[in-house]
């Protein structure tokens, strides 16, 4: 008998549960009682699922979702009779150019006007939405509503819905400012540990992530990029932030009801897309002297990390968050997957199946392939570092699945479903999918008056 | 598609066929407190795709009850909390977790302990399962060959972990699995 027999054999012999048991079933009361509880379950018909990738909650989703809610509630306590009498009040908003969208035009002023109406559907049918000349956005809402304003305000300008696919080692930074793909072979210690993670797997806190403030400063380093279809963000993003145990700090944390927390820079406000819109963010009581501003060119991207806190989301402000920094490469984007579902996937457990555009098929089966091979290139000499590409939705990771070079060498086929599962409820899966079919904002849309 | 009665009848048959199997390969792996949930969450699958389970379901049984293990895992990791879990997509399986047999040596538990989810599953769908490859492969959801390359390193590592106990420190870390 060899070594490796002998291992099996031995094993054999230490098996717990080396027989049948011989009772039995119609008088095993377990095996009763299980028959029963599936045999009173409705037979269902199953979706075919092909790839499997695991999300976080969606912090975006809940955020939005934690806006609906305040306007639903505060709505809820409001009076009636006061839209009977008073006219109502009216938001203006202009729609400017993405880069998914670089012109605004009749048919991206009309997808907007349905993003818009789908996010308001439910919150409250008196909230009318429409366009007004070539790029204006008219919303309207009973004067009895008008303290919630600035929720309907968020609702309706928050980006939102937007998922993203990165090749994650090419685009991840490690702490020099190079990507983690260029030092991979060179083996350099944090190159590896953002690549392969840490105990959650990489993407995740202590996986080699940053504080915000230490995210932001290394992503102000990089250069800009030129504007490209491939960008999820056109132009800088403002950022402003408090020293270490200042009063501009304590005075932003007593705004949060949070204690300060000491020895970390604090953030007082942003991300903003200019200046005066990061100025208009600072906690009141706080001056502009007091921040350091520091802005992030296009072309680079500050994402939270996957994992949040165990048992609560945190944002952005919040001082244990963490952050890796990316180049803004973006391989597929939310306009290349389709009809978004919430569901439970074969074991039971809510997820979220969408499937992918023609186009999104060939740019997943494009970066699936580029991943697959540079893990090969990389995995020589006995050594087996698997790659990876992130799902980010907004400015959180969501997952940075592997993709295994020895099964999918040639990449994988998009052809069929793809779903998020882990870590969502049936609630947030039903709210991310209606958040990913609302779609993405083809615009962004600025508050006028 | 079956008839009600029908299929009534068939999932009958199939659970009367495996249920002790299904039963055993749970409690290998976790607390008894679990395994009826488990049993019946797996079980449930099956009779919802009835229609479409093939001649030989045991193997398919086994990699939905992996599965669901290791989601009831994920759970208690979670403690109902919200949060994050990877799970590599292709190259990665869900760990079922496991529990040492009360029969084995300490230094046995150990070196299996010192496995991958993936290979010890490998290992565990022969020793303790009794599948051939070929079945054991179906159950860990990769091709028969893929099986064998596992298996072989399984057996090889708990090999040189008895020879040598010092030796599971001496895998580099970033070969490991995220648990």
């Amino acid at each position: 008998m060899t070594t490796e027999q002998f291992i099996i054999e031995t094993l054999a012999g230490a098996n717990p549960i080396p027989g049948d048991e011989p009772v039995p079933l119609d008088r095993d009361p377990e095996a009763q009682r299980i028959l029963r509880r599936v045999l009173a379950a409705p037979p269902r018909p199953r979706r075919r699922r092909r790839i499997a990738l695991v999300a976080v909650p969606i912090l975006s989703a809940l955020v939005v979702l934690a806006v609906v809610a305040a306007v639903v509630r505060i709505g809820g306590s409001g009076g009636g009779t006061a839209s009977s009498v008073a006219p109502p009040t009216r938001l203006v908003f202009r729609a400017q150019p993405t880069p998914q969208t670089p012109r605004v035009n009749a048919r991206v002023m009309a997808r907007t006007v349905a993003v818009v109406r789908a996010r308001v559907r439910g919150v409250d049918g008196r909230i009318a939405v429409r366009r007004s000349g070539s790029d204006l956005l008219v919303v309207t809402f009973p004067a009895s509503r008008v303290g919630d304003r600035a929720a309907i305000v968020r609702l309706v300008t928050q980006p939102g819905g937007l998922i993203t696919f990165y090749d994650w080692e090419a685009n991840v930074l490690a702490p020099d400012g190079k990507t983690v793909a260029s030092q991979l072979q060179a083996q350099v210690p944090a190159a590896l540990k953002i690549s392969q993670g840490a105990a959650s797997g990489p993407g995740a806190p202590l996986a080699g992530s940053l504080s915000l403030y230490a995210a932001v400063r290394l992503a102000a380093h990089q250069t800009t990029a030129p504007p490209s279809g491939q960008l999820s963000r056109l132009g800088p993003q403002y950022y402003l932030f408090g020293a270490p145990g200042s009063a501009a700090c304590a005075q932003a944390a007593l705004t949060d009801g949070a204690p300060p927390a000491p020895g970390v820079h604090c953030l007082l406000s942003g991300p903003g897309d200019s200046v005066a819109e990061a100025d208009a963010g600072l906690p009141s009581g706080v001056s502009r002297a007091q921040a350091e501003l520091v802005k992030v060119p296009q072309g680079t991207v500050v994402l939270m990390a996957s994992s949040p806190r165990l048992g609560q989301q945190v944002g952005f402000a919040d001082p244990s968050a963490q952050f890796f920094v990316l180049r803004d490469d973006v391989a597929i984007s939310s306009a290349q997957i389709t009809n978004p579902q919430a569901g439970r996937d074969a074991s039971g457990s809510p997820d979220v199946v969408f499937q992918f555009t023609a186009a999104g098929e060939r740019a997943f089966e494009r970066v699936t392939a580029q991943i697959a091979r540079r893990g090969q290139h990389v995995s020589l000499g006995g050594e087996t570092l698997p790659q990876h590409f992130a799902i980010a939705l907004d400015s959180q990771l969501a997952t940075v699945p592997s993709i295994d070079f020895r099964q999918y060498p040639d990449g994988i086929q998009g052809g069929d479903s793809a779903d998020i599962s882990g870590g969502l409820t049936a609630g947030s899966a039903r709210m991310l999918a209606a958040q990913l079919r609302a779609g993405v904002m083809p615009v962004q849309l600025r508050l006028l008056g | 598609m079956l008839q009600a009665s029908d299929r009534e009848t068939a999932f009958e048959q199939l659970f009367a066929a495996h249920y002790r199997a299904v039963r055993a390969y749970v409690l290998r792996r976790s607390g008894p407190d679990a395994v009826e949930d488990v049993v019946a969450e797996t079980f449930l699958i099956a009779w919802r795709r009835l229609d479409s389970l093939g001649a030989d379901p045991l193997p398919w049984l086994f990699g939905v009850a992996r599965r669901v293990l290791a989601n009831q895992l994920r759970a208690d990791r979670r403690r109902g909390a919200l949060s994050a879990r990877l799970r590599t997509l292709g190259g990665g399986e869900p760990d079922p977790g496991w529990r040492p047999s009360p029969l084995m040596s300490p230094e046995l538990a150990a070196a299996v302990a010192s496995l991958s989810p993936r290979e010890r599953e490998a290992l565990l769908l022969v020793a303790w399962e009794g599948l051939a490859s070929d079945r054991a492969a179906r159950a860990a959801g990769c091709s028969p060959a893929a099986f064998r390359v596992r298996l072989h390193r399984a057996r090889r590592r708990v090999a040189a972990q008895l020879a040598d106990p010092s030796a599971t420190d001496r895998r580099s870390p970033i070969t490991g699995e995220a648990p």
